[in-house]
C-alpha cells in the first residue's frame, strides 16, 4: 500500500504545482549558434583561444603544488625512506623549492588577471554588437510588433538576455574547455602515477556525477518556483499598497494579511524543500569523494609499504584525485546550463530576426514637397490577432488644405485612420494616396516627413526642454527652437523655468502638467513643417483655460496644411471643412459639418445631446 | 525602544531554537577541524613507525569523519533554515498587517515604493542578518580561535608569518572594498541611465516613428551602452585585481610556512604529520579572519534595514479601534451628522475650523466648489480614513469613532474617481469585500451598475480575467464595475467622487444611469463637477475654504442674488456653451 501523504508534503507539492514554470525550453537552433558564432565571436577569437589557454594554465596550478609536495616530501624530507642523515643540500633544496614556488605563483597570478582580462573583453564587445544589431533592428519594427509585446520583455531581452549570452561565452564556452582539459590532464597524472589506484577513481566518478544529475532539476525547479513565487508576492503586495484605501473601505485589512499569511508559507515550504535538497546533494557527494578518497589511501600505502610507491606518490595521488571530483560535475550541468542558455539565445535572435517594417520598393520615389491631397479607397484593415476589422472599406477624398473633424465613438476606428496615414501599419485591402502616389510606392522617411500626427498622450523623453522641441528636426537653430515654443504658446513658461530652454523635463527632471506636455509636443511639430497634420484627440485631457489658449496655437498651426483631427467635440467640427464620421469602422457619414447638421444621424444625435447638457433645463 | 529590544522580542519566541543553532554551529565548526588531525595520525602513528595495523582504523575514521559532518551539516542546516523562515514570516506578517492598519495619513507621505522595499527588501536582509551574518560571525570566530590555537600549539614561529599573513590579507581587502563598491554604484547608475532611455524609447516607439528619428535613437543607445559598457570593464578588473592580490598574498604566505614547517621537519622539530595539519590549519584560519572583515561591512547594512524595518513597525496606528467599540444594529438609516470639525491635513493650515453639516438619510447631497475647497476631504472623513481633530462625526447619532471600523466601513461604500481594479477575475473584483456573496448578489450589483450586459459578452463571463492577459477595460467600464463593489452589500450610505475628466459622450450616459438607479433611495454624499448630477441633488452643498458658504436645492440657490452658487453655476454653463457658440 502506498504511504499516503502528510499533509506537510501534500501543502509542498501544492506550493511547487502553483508556481511551476510552464514556459517551454526548446533546443536551440543550431542555425542561431552558428549565427552567434560567425558574427560575434568569431571576430574575437583569437583573444578567446587566450583567455581558454590562460585558463587551462590556471587550472593546472593544483596539480604542479601536488608535484611540488612530492618533491618535498619524497626528496626533501624523505618520509618513509631510509632514515638517511640530512645534509646541507637538503637546506639548499628546501630554499630552491621555496624560490621556485614563490615564483610559480606569481605567474600564476598573472595568468589568472590576464585570464579575466581577455574573457571580460570578449564578453563586453560580444554584449556591445549584440545591443547594436538588436537596437538597429528594434527601431525598423513595424508598429503591430510593439503593440504585441510588453516593454518590459522588450528591456529585459536587449539588457539581461544579453548579459546571460556574455556569460555563456564568458563561463559556460570557455570552462567547458578547462573543465575537459583538466580532466584530461588529471586523469593522465594519476594513471602515470599508479594506473590501478586510477581505476578506483574512475570507477567512483560515475557516482558522483550521477548524484548531481538525480538532484539538480529538482533543485532547479524548486528554485525557480520560489523565485516565481517571490514575484507573485511582490505584485500583490504591490497592488494592495498601492490600492490601499479600497483595502481600508471595504474594510479587508484582516482577509488580505491572511491571503498573505498563505503566500508567505508557500514561499517558506519552498526555501526549506530547497534547503533539503541541496543538503541531501551535498551528504551524498561527500560520501562518494570520501570513500573514494579513503581508498585510494588505504591502497596506496599499502602499496607503499610493499616498496612499489612513495609516500609522496602516494600523497600527490591522493591530492591530484580529489581534484577531478568538481570539474566533472560542472561538466555534467552544462547539458542542462546550455539548454537554458537555449531559451535565453531564442528570446535574443527572434528580436534580432524578427520581421522589420517592409523595405522601401526599389523603385519607391522621394516626395520632396506634398501639396496633402488625401484619397482613401476602399481601406480595409483588422490589426494582428483581432478578427474584426477596425476600419472597414473606408473610401473618401480630401483636397489639399483642407480640415477634416473625425468624430465617432470610442473604438470606432478613428486613431486607427490616422495611424494608417503615417503608415504605422499597411492596409490589408485597398490603398491610401497622398497626392496620387499609393502610400507603399513612396520612401517611408519622406513620407513621415510631409505627414507629422499629434497624439493623445504627449510623450516627454527625458532630457532637456530644447532637445524635446528639436526632435520634430534635429537640424533646427536655436532661434527656430524658440520660433515654435513661441508658436506653440509656450516660451514664457519655458523663460520662467531655473535654466530656460536647458531646463531638463522627464522622469529625473521637472514634471510638466498636461497641458504644457501637450504644448511641448506641437512645439516640435511645428518644428517639422508637415505637409499634412494629424491630431489625435489632442486638447480632450486639458482643462478649459488651457484648451483656448492651444485652440489659438492650433489655428495657426493648421492654417495652409491639410488637417485630420480626431475629436467628441461638435464644436471643434463645426470649425472644419469637413466632418467624417466613423462608427464601428465604416464611414457612416461625411461631408461639410453644417450639412450634417441638418441629417439625421449620429452626428446630429451629438450635437443635440451637447447643447442639451451646456443650455441646461431648469424649468 | 531601542532597535535590539524589537530584534529581542521578534526573536524571543524563538529563542530556544536560536540557542540550538548556535550550539549546533559552533559544534559543526569544531568538527569540521578534524580531519587534519587525522592526516596527522595517519603520517605520525601509522606511517612514520609502521603500525601498519591501525592502518584500517586511521582510513575508517578518515573516511567516516566528513561523511558523518555532512549530515550533521544536513541537520544544522535544515534547523537554521527554518529559524529564519519564521523569522522573516513573522516580521513580514506583522509588517503587512501594520502597513494596512497605518492611516492615510502615512501612507500619503511614504509613496508605495518606499513601503515595498522595506517589505520584500529589508525584511530579507533582516532575516539574513539573524540567521546568516549572526551564525556566520559565530563560526567563524570559532574556526580562528580553533584554528590559530591549534596552529600556535604545533608551531608557534609560523604562526607568527600567519598573523603577518592575516594582517596584509585584511589590510588588502580593505585597501580595495571602498573603490569596488564606488565603482559599482557608479556602473549601476549608469546602467539605469541605459535602462531609462531605452524603456522611454520603446514606449514612446510611435513619436520616434513619427520623427523618423530610429537611427539617430541607436547611435545615441549605443553611445551610453559603449560607457556603460567601459565601465563595467574598469569595475570587473578593479574586483579581478582584488582577489588576485588577496590570492597573492595568502599563496605567498602559505608557500613561505610550507617551506618554513619543512626546515622545522628537517630539524627535526616537527612531524610530517604536523606539517600537513599545520599547513590544513593556516588555510583554515584565513578564510574566517576574511569572512570577519567583510561581515562588518553587511552588519552595519543589515542594522539600517533593520532600523527602516522598526521605524515601520513603530508608527502609531492613529486610526484604530477604540476599546469597547461597538456595531450599528444591523440596517442602518444613515443619517450622517458632522458637529464642529476641526481638521489639518498640516500643522498650521487648517482647512475645516468648526464646520458643521448634516446630511439627512435618504436623501442625495451634493458637494460642490472649487478644487481645494474641502469636498473631498470631507469624504474621507466620513469613512475615518481620517479622524478630525475636534468636533465628532455621528452615523445614526453614534459617533464614528465609537464604532468599529469594520461596521462603519459596511455602512458606508464609496466610489473612488479613479477605478481600482485588482488583479483576479470579474467575480473577485465586485465581491472584493465580501468574497461568499453568491453569483445571483453579484449579478444583482452588476445589473444596477449597467456593467452585467459588457460582463456576459466576455467569453468566460464572471469568470474573465482582469489584469495583465485578461481583458481590457475602458476606464468607464471600471467606473461601473466599482460602482457594482460598492452597492453589493447595500451599504446605508453611498460615497461617490466623480470623475473630472470627461469620457466620451456614451460612456458618460452610462455612468450617469447607473448612478441614478444606484443613490436612488439610499443617503448619498457626491462629490460633484458635472452640471446634470447637481441640479438633481436634493440639497447642494456650496463650500470655499473649508467652510459652506451656502446650501439648499437648486432652485434656493438659484434665486439668491449674487449668490456663489449661482456664479458656480453660470461658470459651468458657461464653459459648455461656449462650444455651442464656437459654431
Amino acid at each position: 500500500m502506498p504511504k499516503s501523504p502528510t499533509p506537510g508534503q501534500r501543502r509542498l507539492e501544492m506550493a511547487l504545482e502553483l508556481y511551476r514554470d510552464r514556459e517551454e525550453r526548446p533546443k536551440a537552433e543550431r542555425r542561431q549558434l552558428l549565427r552567434l558564432w560567425r558574427e560575434f565571436v568569431y571576430p574575437l577569437r583569437w583573444y578567446l583561444l587566450l583567455a581558454i589557454v590562460l585558463s587551462l594554465v590556471f587550472s593546472l596550478q593544483s596539480y604542479v603544488w601536488a608535484f611540488t609536495a612530492k618533491i618535498m616530501v619524497d626528496d626533501i624530507l624523505r618520509i618513509g625512506r631510509d632514515n638517511a642523515p640530512t645534509e646541507p643540500r637538503h637546506y639548499q633544496w628546501l630554499l630552491w623549492l621555496l624560490i621556485g614556488q614563490a615564483s610559480l605563483q606569481a605567474i600564476i597570478i598573472a595568468d589568472l588577471w590576464g585570464y579575466n582580462y581577455f574573457i571580460t573583453l570578449v564578453g563586453q564587445r560580444v554584449v556591445f554588437n549584440l545591443r547594436k544589431v538588436l537596437h538597429e533592428n528594434l527601431q525598423r519594427l513595424p508598429l503591430s510588433f510593439f503593440d504585441r509585446t510588453q516593454t518590459g520583455r522588450l528591456l529585459s531581452i536587449v539588457l539581461d538576455d544579453v548579459s546571460t549570452v556574455q556569460q555563456t561565452i564568458g563561463g559556460t564556452a570557455v570552462q567547458f574547455c578547462n573543465h575537459v582539459g583538466s580532466i584530461l590532464v588529471g586523469i593522465v597524472i594519476i594513471s602515470v602515477i599508479n594506473w590501478k589506484l586510477a581505476l578506483i577513481v574512475l570507477l567512483a566518478l560515475p557516482f558522483y556525477v550521477f548524484n548531481y544529475r538525480h538532484f539538480r532539476p529538482r533543485l532547479r525547479d524548486t528554485m525557480r518556483a520560489s523565485r516565481r513565487a517571490t514575484a507573485i508576492l511582490y505584485a500583490r503586495v504591490e497592488e494592495r499598497v498601492t490600492a490601499i484605501k479600497t483595502v481600508k473601505l471595504f474594510g479587508r485589512e484582516s482577509a488580505e494579511t491572511h491571503k498573505f499569511v498563505m503566500f508567505v508559507g508557500n514561499l517558506s515550504r519552498l526555501v526549506m524543500y530547497r534547503i533539503r535538497l541541496s543538503s541531501w546533494l551535498n551528504a551524498f557527494a561527500t560520501t562518494v569523494s570520501s570513500v573514494a578518497t579513503g581508498a585510494v589511501l588505504y591502497f596506496g600505502l599499502q602499496a607503499m609499504r610493499q616498496g612499489d610507491m612513495s609516500l609522496g606518490s602516494v600523497m600527490m595521488f591522493y591530492t591530484s584525485a580529489g581534484l577531478l571530483f568538481s570539474p566533472a560535475v560542472a561538466l555534467s550541468d552544462l547539458a542542462v546550463q546550455m539548454q537554458q542558455i537555449s531559451v535565453v539565445m531564442r528570446r535574443v535572435f527572434d528580436l534580432m530576426e524578427a520581421e522589420p517594417e517592409p523595405p522601401d520598393r526599389p523603385d519607391a520615389i522621394a516626395l520632396p514637397r506634398a501639396s496633402g491631397h488625401i484619397a482613401f479607397r476602399g481601406v480595409t484593415f483588422a490589426y494582428p490577432n483581432d478578427e474584426h476589422p477596425t476600419v472597414r472599406g473606408v473610401t473618401f477624398t480630401v483636397k489639399a488644405g483642407k480640415r477634416v473633424a473625425v468624430m465617432g465613438p470610442s473604438g470606432g476606428g478613428k486613431s486607427t485612420l490616422l495611424y494608417l496615414l503615417m503608415r504605422f501599419y499597411d492596409p490589408d485591402e485597398g490603398s491610401i494616396e497622398l497626392d496620387g502616389h499609393d502610400l507603399r510606392e513612396l520612401k517611408l522617411l519622406s513620407l513621415r516627413d510631409r505627414v507629422t500626427l499629434v497624439m493623445q498622450e504627449p510623450v516627454i523623453f527625458s532630457g532637456t526642454v530644447a532637445e524635446n522641441i528639436r526632435y520634430g528636426r534635429l537640424e533646427a537653430s536655436a532661434a527656430e527652437v524658440r520660433r515654435a515654443a513661441k508658436d506653440a504658446d509656450l516660451h514664457q513658461f519655458i523663460q520662467t523655468l531655473p535654466d530656460g530652454y536647458e531646463t531638463v523635463v522627464g522622469e529625473r527632471g521637472m514634471t510638466l502638467s498636461g497641458g504644457q506636455r501637450q504644448r511641448l509636443a506641437l512645439a516640435a511639430s511645428f518644428l517639422s513643417q508637415p505637409s499634412v497634420l494629424l491630431l489625435d484627440d489632442t486638447t480632450s485631457a486639458l482643462d478649459p483655460v488651457t484648451e483656448a489658449r492651444i485652440r489659438k496655437t492650433l489655428d495657426h498651426l493648421m492654417e495652409g496644411r491639410t488637417c485630420f483631427i480626431v475629436t467628441h467635440r461638435v464644436s471643434t467640427a463645426l470649425g472644419c471643412d469637413l466632418a467624417l464620421v466613423l462608427e464601428d469602422g465604416q464611414v457612416s457619414q461625411f461631408g461639410p459639418p453644417h450639412d450634417l447638421l441638418h441629417r439625421e444621424g449620429l452626428f446630429r444625435r451629438i450635437y443635440e445631446q451637447q447643447q442639451r447638457e451646456s443650455v441646461d433645463t431648469i424649468a | 525602544m531601542s532597535r535590539f529590544q524589537v530584534l529581542w522580542a521578534l526573536l524571543r519566541p524563538l529563542r530556544g531554537r536560536l540557542l540550538l543553532a548556535i550550539i549546533l554551529t559552533t559544534t559543526f565548526t569544531v568538527f569540521s577541524l578534524v580531519p587534519p588531525l587525522l592526516m596527522r595520525f595517519l603520517m605520525d602513528r601509522v606511517v612514520a613507525p609502521k603500525q601498519w595495523g591501525l592502518l584500517p582504523l586511521a582510513i575508517l575514521l578518515i573516511v567516516a569523519v566528513p561523511i558523518w559532518n555532512a549530515y550533521f551539516a544536513m541537520m544544522q542546516r535544515l534547523i537554521i533554515g527554518s529559524l529564519g523562515q519564521r523569522v522573516v514570516a513573522d516580521l513580514r506578517i506583522k509588517l503587512f498587517r501594520t502597513v494596512l492598519d497605518l492611516s492615510m495619513r502615512y501612507h500619503g507621505e511614504n509613496g508605495a515604493g518606499m513601503i515595498m522595499s522595506r517589505l520584500m527588501g529589508d525584511v530579507g536582509v533582516v532575516q539574513r542578518m539573524v540567521t546568516g551574518e549572526t551564525l556566520g560571525i559565530v563560526s567563524s570566530l570559532v574556526a580562528l580561535v580553533f584554528c590559530s590555537a591549534l596552529v600556535v600549539s604545533i608551531n608557534w614561529q609560523l604562526s607568527l608569518i600567519m598573523a603577518g599573513m592575516i594582517a596584509f590579507y585584511v589590510i588588502n581587502y580593505h585597501r580595495f572594498s571602498g573603490r569596488i563598491r564606488a565603482a559599482n554604484l557608479e556602473l549601476r547608475e549608469l546602467m539605469d541611465d541605459v535602462t531609462g532611455q531605452l524603456q522611454e524609447r520603446i514606449a514612446g516607439v510611435k513619436l520616434v516613428k513619427i520623427y523618423c528619428r530610429e537611427k539617430d535613437e541607436t547611435d545615441a543607445f549605443l553611445v551610453s551602452t559603449e560607457s556603460a559598457l567601459r565601465f563595467g570593464m574598469r569595475s570587473q578588473l578593479l574586483a579581478v585585481s582584488l582577489s588576485a592580490s588577496a590570492r597573492l598574498i595568502s599563496n605567498l604566505g602559505s608557500t613561505l610556512i610550507w617551506c618554513g614547517s619543512g626546515w622545522f621537519v628537517l630539524q627535526g622539530q616537527m612531524t610530517y604529520g604536523s606539517l600537513l595539519a599545520l599547513n590544513a590549519y593556516v588555510s583554515g584560519a584565513v578564510s574566517p579572519a576574511v569572512n570577519l572583515t567583510t561581515v562588518a561591512g553587511n552588519l552595519v547594512e543589515a542594522l539600517a534595514s533593520l532600523d527602516r524595518v522598526i521605524e515601520i513597525l513603530r508608527q502609531p496606528i492613529d486610526i484604530a479601534d477604540r476599546p469597547g467599540a461597538r456595531e450599528l444594529p444591523a440596517p442602518a438609516r444613515g443619517e450622517l451628522e458632522l458637529k464642529k470639525i476641526f481638521f489639518s491635513y498640516k500643522p498650521g493650515e487648517p482647512l475645516f475650523q468648526g464646520l458643521s453639516l448634516h446630511i439627512p438619510a435618504g436623501k442625495m447631497t451634493a458637494l460642490v466648489g472649487h478644487t481645494g475647497c474641502g469636498k473631498t476631504t470631507i469624504t474621507s472623513l466620513l469613512t475615518r480614513m481620517w479622524d478630525v481633530q475636534g468636533g465628532a462625526i455621528e452615523l445614526d447619532g453614534a459617533d464614528i469613532r465609537e464604532l468599529t471600523q469594520r461596521c462603519l466601513r459596511k455602512q458606508i461604500a464609496v466610489v473612488p474617481q479613479e477605478p481600482v481594479v485588482f488583479e483576479g477575475t470579474v467575480f473577485e473584483n465586485i465581491a472584493y469585500a465580501h468574497p461568499d456573496a453568491t453569483l445571483e448578489e453579484v449579478e444583482e450589483a452588476a445589473r444596477a451598475a449597467q456593467i452585467h450586459d459588457f460582463i456576459v459578452r466576455q467569453p468566460e463571463g464572471y469568470r474573465s480575467a482582469l489584469g495583465k492577459g485578461g481583458i481590457t477595460m475602458s476606464v468607464g467600464q471600471k467606473q461601473r464595475l466599482t460602482i457594482a463593489r460598492a452597492i453589493l452589500n447595500k451599504p446605508a450610505v453611498i460615497i461617490m467622487d466623480e470623475a473630472t475628466s470627461s469620457l466620451d459622450t456614451e460612456s458618460e450616459l452610462t455612468i450617469q444611469e447607473a448612478m441614478k438607479t444606484v443613490l436612488r433611495g439610499r443617503t448619498s454624499v457626491v462629490v460633484a463637477h458635472r452640471l446634470s448630477t447637481i441640479v438633481e441633488a436634493d440639497r447642494i452643498v456650496v463650500m470655499d475654504h473649508g467652510e459652506i458658504i451656502e446650501l439648499g436645492t437648486h432652485q434656493e440657490l438659484m434665486e439668491i442674488e449674487d449668490g456663489h452658487y449661482r456664479q458656480l453655476y453660470e461658470e459651468l454653463r458657461g464653459k459648455q456653451r461656449e462650444e455651442v457658440a464656437d459654431a
